[in-house]
């Protein structure tokens, strides 16, 4: 037993490595070639994993091909645009100019209630909203509606739009995230200056505190009063 | 250096890695296997002589020698092929070292050959055999 449990650490570990050098991407973002070694490479550990019998190599050796393999194709179809075509396809437009393209629909052997759902999935509810829809390689349908149906925009209405920035999490459930305060324009001498405001002494007593353009957002921990608040920063930073 | 730049050298560092390991895995057990084979192959055929001559002293001698060289290399040999196999080439020397002593001539013949067939079986494994592949 304790062999199968060490075998299955050794294993998981090589699979975590491989997956993870092999690229950070969603399961849903995978391109083919992508999915087939991921799939293969979590087949292949779970043998050698279970059956005592059979030696690590047999798992390694397969393991590493595969991975050899999966940066060889992703190295080839960054170098050569012919072979990223064959290996992940190439996007199909599915709906132009408000028209549906039944040559793409069948090359992509895609039925209408498929793309009906596709966008419905992207809050479209009418082909006749759309101008264009294109089939990306991983599967996605990336829609651009009729000028009409479009978001406005600050642009579009020549207004000033805010600074767009990123909320910054700088208190995690009593942590400081010096990197994230840093990163805002703020120091923990400011951050311990607001504190009051959420009826708290020092950042341990807060659940969360985000800082988000010119809002300085904390909720203190529900045994020291559990308050909400919302502080303007002053000036954005 | 940027964190891009280090996950590209970390990644060509593991591709060079894996093909290290791959290459190793390649060429060291197909060697491990074949020099193994010869020696035993040779002790396996000195034993089939002795046995058809009734030299059973020889014969013994060769089995013995057989025995120890499967000894002195089962550990490394469970790293590289299927237990299955070391486990059934232990049984067939055991017996042939059981037939020995009982001077049952015919089945140690047999037995032999049984020997010579897991060795050749483990070999092919490692060598590239359009057989072996498909």
């Amino acid at each position: 037993m304790l062999i199968l449990f060490i075998r299955s650490i050794f294993l998981y570990v090589l699979v975590f490595l491989v997956i993870r050098l092999t690229g950070k991407r969603q399961l849903s973002d995978l391109q083919p070639f992508d999915l087939i070694t991921t799939l293969l490479i979590a087949d292949l550990a779970s043998v050698p994993a279970s059956d005592t019998g059979m030696p690590l190599a047999y798992g390694i050796v397969p393991i590493l091909t595969l991975f050899l393999v999966q940066q060889g194709v992703a190295f080839l179809s960054m170098k050569w645009e012919g072979f990223r075509y064959v290996m992940c396809g190439r996007p199909l437009l599915m709906i132009a100019k408000g028209e549906v393209q039944e040559k793409s629909l069948r090359d992509a052997r895609y039925t209408l209630n498929d793309l009906m759902e596709q966008l419905r999935a992207n809050g479209t509810f009418q082909v006749a909203d759309v101008e264009y829809a294109i089939l990306e390689t991983n599967g996605d349908l990336s829609v651009l509606l009729k000028g009409p149906e479009q978001q406005v925009t600050y642009g579009a209405l020549s207004l000033e739009a805010p600074k767009a920035a990123p909320p910054f999490m700088v208190v995690q459930d009593g942590k400081v995230h010096k990197n994230a305060l840093r990163q805002a324009g703020y120091d923990e001498k400011w951050l311990l200056s607001k504190l009051p405001a959420a009826g708290v002494k020092n950042t341990e007593q807060l659940l969360f505190a985000f800082v988000s353009g010119k809002t300085l957002h904390m909720q203190a921990k529900e045994r020291w009063g559990g308050k909400a608040v919302f502080v303007d920063t002053g000036a954005e930073k | 250096m940027s964190k891009g730049r280090k996950y590209t050298i970390v990644s060509a560092l593991s591709v060079i890695i894996a093909v290290g390991m791959l290459m190793f895995a390649f060429i060291a057990p197909a060697r491990y296997i074949g020099k193994m084979k010869e020696t035993m192959g040779f002790s396996i055929q000195q034993a089939k002589d002795a046995v058809m001559g009734e030299d059973m002293y020889t014969a013994e001698n060769s089995i013995e020698e057989i025995y120890l060289e499967f000894q002195r290399k089962q550990h490394k040999l469970k790293l590289m092929c299927h237990h299955d196999n070391i486990d059934d080439m232990e049984k067939s020397i055991n017996c042939c070292r059981d037939l020995i002593k009982l001077e049952q001539s015919d089945n140690l013949i047999c037995e032999l050959n049984q020997l010579q067939q897991i060795l050749e079986h483990m070999e092919s494994v490692e060598n590239a055999d359009i057989y072996e592949v498909f």
